[in-house]
């Protein structure tokens, strides 16, 4: 059977360079397997692990820091409710991730890199990946100190010097009751409502439709509140948006 | 500067540092060939795109 395979690619006029899987890609794969295999034996007989000493119950490591790969939520801690930096937000990430073939209804820029074919999508997907995902981790790994303060990059680690920052929530701040955050949040979301209004008739939203829009534009704008509300608390300390006996934003 | 290269030597973080390389390095690969894709279909000749990938 992989013979008549093997004969049908050779005589496909479209594929002229085929090749079977077996066993041209098998041995590729296998003999990268292989070397990968033996570099990481060396490197780990070669290179000590990074350990510690023994951990101690009476001394908390400070920094405590989780994984790189964990570092963007630890970040987002700083900004946002437990709840919403550690549950909402990931699962936010996979649903979105998981939603966009959905989404996309773009049929051009399949399969080839591009830019002018699909700006949209990779200016959504830099925005997301760059500035959501590793930014913080760099934050995480560069900027944060003692106390997870704020030292840059150069600043020595003297906690001694640290400053305390006093937050207060936007409402406080604002001298509004703090249900009033509620309307801000809403107002916020209600932009995609007043983008739809401006430009239903345009072809891109027809094609895209009323309920990938919607997903779309709450994805949007769940993505860009995340950086405004770092900001809000990076420039002008403020702590929450929106307070309630539930949970923070 | 101590404390830059302190953090950044640090084995914990040495995957960071890598990946940073990576990133640009890949992001650099991606943005050759997103330019050179887009001047050949801008030319009208998109057909070879998909000539130079089987190359």
């Amino acid at each position: 059977m992989n013979d008549a395979h093997a004969q049908a690619a050779r005589t496909d006029e479209t594929l002229p360079d085929a090749v079977t899987t077996w066993p041209h890609l098998v041995r590729i794969e296998l003999l990268t397997t292989l070397v990968a295999m033996v570099l990481l034996t060396v490197w780990s007989i070669v290179v000590d692990a990074p350990l510690e000493e023994a951990a101690d119950p009476n001394r908390t490591p400070d920094p405590s820091k989780a994984p790189w790969y964990f570092l963007g939520l630890q970040e987002l801690l700083v900004y946002f409710d437990p709840w919403i930096a550690g549950v909402i937000v990931p699962a936010l990430i996979i649903l979105g991730l998981m939603a966009i073939p959905y989404l996309d209804r773009n049929p051009r820029g399949s399969g080839y890199y591009t830019l002018r074919e699909r700006p949209f999508s990779i200016a959504v997907f830099l925005f997301g990946f760059l500035g959501l995902w590793i930014v913080p981790i760099l934050i995480g790994v560069f900027c944060r100190g003692p106390g997870w303060n704020w030292y840059w990059p150069w600043e020595p680690w003297d906690i001694a010097h640290a400053t305390h920052l006093t937050n207060i929530n936007l409402t406080d701040w604002l001298g509004v009751p703090s249900a009033l955050g509620g309307v801000f949040v809403c107002a916020w979301y209600s932009l995609g409502g007043a983008f739809w209004l401006w430009r239903r008739k345009s072809p891109a939203l027809l094609q895209l439709g009323g309920a990938r829009y919607a997903v779309t534009a709450f994805l949007l704008l769940t993505m860009t509140a995340i950086p405004l509300k770092m900001a809000l608390r990076l420039l002008v300390n403020v702590k929450y948006v929106w307070v309630t006996p539930w949970f923070n934003i | 500067m101590k404390q830059f290269l302190w953090i950044l030597c640090q084995p914990d973080n040495l995957p960071i540092v890598g990946m940073v390389l990576a990133l640009g390095f890949l992001l650099g690969v991606w943005l050759r060939q997103a330019l050179r894709n887009d001047r050949l279909i801008r030319d009208g000749h998109p057909e070879e795109i998909e000539r130079e990938m089987r190359r």
